[in-house]
């Protein structure tokens, strides 16, 4: 009986958190004043205070809200663009005691009203900073729920506790977020500063269906190929420590390309090859000079990325691949941007298992 | 920056979305959970003079949703009435198509359940209240509220084992 009512509760949980979650945040509407009172003209006395109520209400919440919202008489308040969080440029977490893992910096305390305050007044007073929202433990939640609504075994573990207040900071367009980091970090009641996910890695959306094939390359570490890692402690070099692997074979790689192809979960796939691999670094690393010089085009692994049709399973599709020879590493790229956006824009660090178990 | 009284605006900016959410469970269609939140904050605006206790403010703005869900439901209860023989809500296309089918499922069975039951359960699993909260909300004792989720999420329990 008792397990009956459990098993009815996690099925409600989880309808009402898919439901809640099919709403978009960019297409609500902005909170209109109310028209004049009509329901009064009946009782004439009363008029007159009540319109003055209502004049001196709507100048309040005018002002309350910073002015922000300009020229548009009738609007109270919107749901402010930065009720995205992929809007926002920079997340700035407070501290809080429940959070896991503790941020030294915050020695076990909970930031308070106080530093809430503070910390928010310092933040529009840092040059380049255009808007701030901020979101309660409660809120993110609520945005946490959202984001992640078909992971339930997930949703069943996080609680509000879980969870860290934000400020969420909009810069100045071309504005560079590290110096705005730099100027915050240290101030007391700060966990963290950083730019949110959608920000730090810019091919999530296109890539995010992906499982990423790389296959084995010449002298090739990995122990996939046969190779053995060089100790840790040792000087990192390619050519003493460590047994190397072999490449793959023109044979093992047509067998895995027809594997596949007919793989049914499989909606497309393209191979990758060293120089095309070595583009995509050279863009991604533009600024790193000394990393470009040290890397080489054969340094580069060569992969088979492919394309899942919606709702296969990349774990599932990983494992088989993973077990054939001559494959070097298997990424579930659904999977490494899941727990990224875990990670950068929730702090929090999921095992493997949990985390994508459902991708 | 945030002043003692109650702050509609940041209220609003805060709750606005989840408010939407706890709407469009009651009500099921994205439209009317708007209109229907616009109007709770209308009336929370309106008497935000009488509030004394301002923690109490999210309670407020909550029940003011719930109330105005209420009457959403009712009217179409009343127009179903006199047109052809009443049926509870039908989830609009759009969220349906959404949601999958084993959700479906559970929420047309939550939407059979009597009202006071419906949104203490929705209450409790979607929004995670405490026993005292949704009886702040729904105006009940807290001990009223947990014999109604109980009640409810038996009757759940019955109408899900039936039809599976």
């Amino acid at each position: 009986m008792n397990d009956a009512t459990s098993q009815v509760e996690r099925r409600l949980r989880e309808a009402l958190t898919e439901a809640g979650a099919t709403i978009d945040t960019s297409m609500l509407r902005p909170l209109q004043a109310p028209e004049r009172h009509r329901r009064f003209h009946s009782k004439p006395r009363l008029v007159t205070a009540t319109a003055a109520a209502a004049v001196v209400a709507l100048a309040t919440a005018i002002i309350l809200s910073d002015g922000r919202l300009g020229g548009a008489k009738d609007i109270v308040a919107s749901s402010p663009e930065l009720a995205q969080s992929d809007k926002a440029d920079l997340l700035l977490f407070f501290c809080s005691s429940t959070a896991q893992p503790q941020e030294p910096k915050c020695q076990g305390r909970d930031a308070t009203q106080d530093d809430f305050r503070r910390i928010e007044e310092a933040v529009w007073q840092t040059p380049g900073v255009v808007d701030v929202l901020f979101v309660s433990q409660a809120l993110a939640l609520d945005n946490f729920r959202s984001d992640f609504a078909r992971n339930t075994a997930l949703l069943r573990k996080i609680k509000v506790a879980d969870m860290q207040p934000i400020l969420r900071v909009k810069l100045a367009e071309g504005f560079d977020p590290m110096q705005v980091i730099q100027h915050l970090q240290a101030t007391p009641g700060v966990a963290g500063l950083h730019p949110p996910a959608a920000k730090q890695t810019p091919a999530y959306k296109q890539e995010s269906s992906q499982v990423r094939v790389s296959v084995c390359a010449q002298g090739s570490p990995l122990p996939a190929c046969g190779g053995t890692m060089p100790s840790a402690d040792g000087p990192v070099s390619t050519d003493d420590e460590g047994k190397h692997g072999k490449k793959i074979t023109q044979a093992q790689k047509n067998v895995l390309r027809k594997m596949i192809n007919s793989m049914p979960e499989v909606e497309s796939f393209v191979f990758e090859t060293q120089q095309a691999a070595y583009e995509k670094f050279r863009i991604a690393y533009a600024k790193n000079k000394k990393l470009l010089e040290a890397t080489k085009v054969s340094d580069m692994p060569e992969s088979f990325l492919v394309t899942l049709k919606v709702g296969a399973s990349g774990e599932e599709v990983g494992n088989r691949l993973r077990q054939q020879p001559g494959v070097a590493q298997v990424v579930n790229q659904s999977c490494m941007f899941e727990q990224l956006k875990l990670l950068i824009d929730y702090r929090l660090s999921i095992p493997d298992g949990q985390a994508c178990a459902h991708l | 920056m945030r002043q003692r009284g109650m702050d509609v605006a940041s209220l609003f900016a805060e709750h606005h979305v989840g408010l939407v959410r706890l709407a469009l469970i009651m009500v099921g269609d994205h439209a009317t959970a708007e209109d229907v939140v616009q109007n709770a904050f209308i009336r929370v605006h309106a008497g935000r003079a009488k509030l004394r206790d301002v923690d109490k403010a999210l309670a407020y703005v909550r029940s003011a949703v719930l109330n105005c869900c209420r009457s959403v439901l009712r009217k179409r209860a009343l127009t179903f009435r006199r047109a052809t023989p009443y049926e509870p809500p039908v989830w609009s296309a759009e969220s349906a198509a959404l949601v999958g089918e084993e959700r479906r499922e559970v929420l047309t069975a939550l939407q059979g359940l009597p009202r006071r039951q419906r949104e203490a359960l929705t209450l409790r699993y979607y929004c995670d209240l405490a026993d005292q909260e949704i009886a702040d909300c729904m105006g009940i004792g807290a001990s009223t509220a947990r014999s109604t989720i109980a009640r409810g999420l038996a009757a759940l329990a019955r109408t899900l084992g039936e039809s599976s």
